[in-house]
């Protein structure tokens, strides 16, 4: 016969015992036997979480919430006419440039870091100082990271003084508010993010595949193809990726390197409907009209990934 | 094995095209005149910083900044450390759509988020206060944290903290004796990139402040928008001493481990 603590035949002592018994046995030590004190440990969770949970309640999800909603709304009530409207106007063409330059900045970072992380696996004089090389423009501030590459790309800078000097460069190119400029500046910020995570999946390729490979007489192009490069996709892929998403939200360093021009992106172009025409209806829809379009790429992407990862494993 | 000289030309040609632009911008700052096709400036002052430090607007928006990005960070450890050490060591119902807030913030643009809080903190009388400027600076680093602190607890090997529970410690004790000790790199490269991600906030800032507070990234674009180059050049450096600090601290006593988890999950 099992006896529960409440029975009546058990003196209190016996129920004591049997019940710190159950908790050693349960993996809870006798310290913390009280109901309260049990309660108190499964809150315990809760109450680390709560403050921040909180915070992002109130000021991330509920403002999303309010876009969404600003973006639905009329004086007569409920609406699709905004998205209408953006599909309809001009926005049409810089929500593709937004994409297109995103999509740009996020392959030329993964391709120029590829070398990078080859350099960056092995060890070498002076490896710290391209660590920080590396890392720099990831903790430049935005605004500072731009404000120097704006200054640097003026037509009348000294980079460009110095090239009509060598006379490697006769006319200047206009880069200031110009696409090719705003991409160059997207790099500069970015490039550390796809850096970081091709070396990170270039370390973590098994030594030990390479020099089977070797051992069967794979020369160093075959070893490049058919080993290296499909081991190393999913790290350049999701790297490439977080870029992209960076890239697309971009809204300081556009600010800097790009206003004034025609075309503009959509970040640039919430602003100026809601700041600038107080249309902040509009202004909304083609901010949830953006975060859509960027997380459907996204999952796209990650499905693409996970299935070349997934490929590389059964290779 | 690679030769070295190919080695060396993407080292320079990296390094070319990181510090060139931060070059150019210091000989701004310290640039009486500086005349077409120059590679120096011709003249050079240092009044652009004294001009800095005389003017007192430059000087309060650098007062704010800074103690904004010392409370936002210490109000940002104090609530994401324990979001952090809940994901490293329990496992609960509704732990991913947890893991799912903190990292659905850097999906979604910085601006369209902006644009709602800016649109909230009217209703709530936060518009251009002090407290809507530090919540909107909390929240924005909040991801980085939580996510840097997460890795730096999964780190630690919790037989450790078995050990104390057996030998009688309580949660607290164990928490505040063992975990965070264990943990204080992690955290405490969580707390500079905090710090680094308040003095670089411009976006939200930019929506949610009138003409009442004036961060140094603020100023910097009005500046900017001025055409003051120069003065503008000088308080961008300013603005860019805590990251070269960041840099010196960390190739002295963090790695690259310590702060990749919020580099990669919470920036």
């Amino acid at each position: 016969v099992i006896m529960g603590p409440n029975s009546p035949t058990i003196s209190k002592r016996t129920a004591k015992r049997n019940r710190q018994v159950d908790l050693l046995l349960a993996g809870i030590s006798p310290r913390s036997a009280g109901a309260l004190t049990q309660i108190w440990a499964g809150l315990r969770p809760v109450i680390m979480i709560a403050p921040a949970l909180a915070v992002m309640g109130l000021l991330f999800i509920l403002p999303l919430l309010k876009a969404i909603e600003l973006s639905i709304s009329s004086p007569a009530g409920f609406t699709f006419s905004w998205y209408e409207r953006f599909f309809h106007s001009a926005y049409l063409w810089d929500l593709c440039f937004t994409i297109g330059i995103s999509f740009a900045t996020a392959a030329i970072c993964a391709l120029v870091s590829i070398p990078i992380a080859f350099i960056m696996v092995r060890d070498f004089r002076g490896k710290a100082v391209a660590n920080i090389l590396i890392l720099f423009p990831l903790v430049v501030p935005h605004l500072i990271g731009a404000y120097a590459l704006w200054l640097s790309m003026a037509r009348s800078g000294p980079v460009f003084g110095l090239m009509n000097n060598l006379g490697i460069l006769s006319t200047a190119p206009d880069l200031v508010s110009d696409w090719r400029g705003l991409l160059i500046a997207l790099v500069w910020k970015h490039f550390p993010i796809t850096a970081l995570t091709i070396t990170a999946a270039l370390a973590n390729i098994d030594r030990t595949l390479i020099e089977a490979a070797q051992d069967l007489g794979a020369g160093w192009s075959t070893r490049m193809r058919e080993i290296i490069f499909p081991l190393l996709m999913p790290g350049v892929l999701s790297g490439a990726i977080l870029v992209f998403v960076m890239a697309a939200a971009q809204f300081s360093i556009t600010l800097v390197v790009y206003s004034g021009s025609r075309i503009t992106t959509i970040p640039l172009g919430i602003y100026h409907e809601t700041f600038g025409l107080k249309n902040w209806e509009f202004g909304s829809a083609l901010g949830i009209g953006l975060t859509a379009v960027t997380l459907v790429i996204l999952g796209v992407f990650t499905a693409t990934i996970r299935r070349v990862y997934r490929e590389a494993l059964d290779a | 094995m690679l030769s070295s000289v190919p080695v060396l030309a993407v080292l320079v040609t990296l390094g070319s095209f990181v510090l060139v632009p931060v070059a150019i911008l210091l000989l701004y700052s310290f640039s009486g005149q500086w005349n077409y096709p120059s590679l120096v400036p011709d003249r050079f002052t240092t009044e652009w910083y004294s001009y800095l430090f005389k003017y007192e607007q430059g000087l309060s928006s650098l007062f704010l900044s800074t103690h904004l990005a010392i409370l936002s960070t210490f109000v940002t450890a104090t609530i994401g450390v324990p979001v952090g050490y809940v994901l490293a060591r329990y496992r609960f119902q509704g732990r991913t759509l947890i893991e799912m807030v903190f990292l659905a913030k850097n999906t979604v643009p910085v601006i369209v988020v902006g644009v709602g809080t800016a649109s909230v903190f009217v209703r709530w009388g936060l518009y251009d206060t002090y407290a809507g400027i530090l919540l909107a600076h909390v929240v924005g680093a909040l991801p980085i944290m939580v996510w840097n602190s997460s890795a730096a607890f999964q780190s630690i090997d919790p037989a450790l903290e078995e050990a104390a529970r057996d030998a009688g410690a309580g949660f607290s004790r164990v928490f505040i004796e063992i975990s965070l000790p264990l943990a204080k790199r992690g955290i405490l490269a969580g707390c500079i990139l905090a710090f680094l991600a308040s003095m670089d906030e411009f976006t939200i800032t930019f929506l949610i402040s009138g003409a009442n507070y004036t961060t140094l990234p603020l100023r910097l674009y009005s500046t900017l928008q001025q055409g003051y180059i120069e003065p503008a050049s000088a308080s961008a450096m300013i603005l860019l001493l805590p990251s070269v600090l960041f840099l010196i601290i960390s190739m002295k006593y963090l790695d690259l481990s310590d702060v990749s988890a919020g580099v990669r999950k919470g920036a």
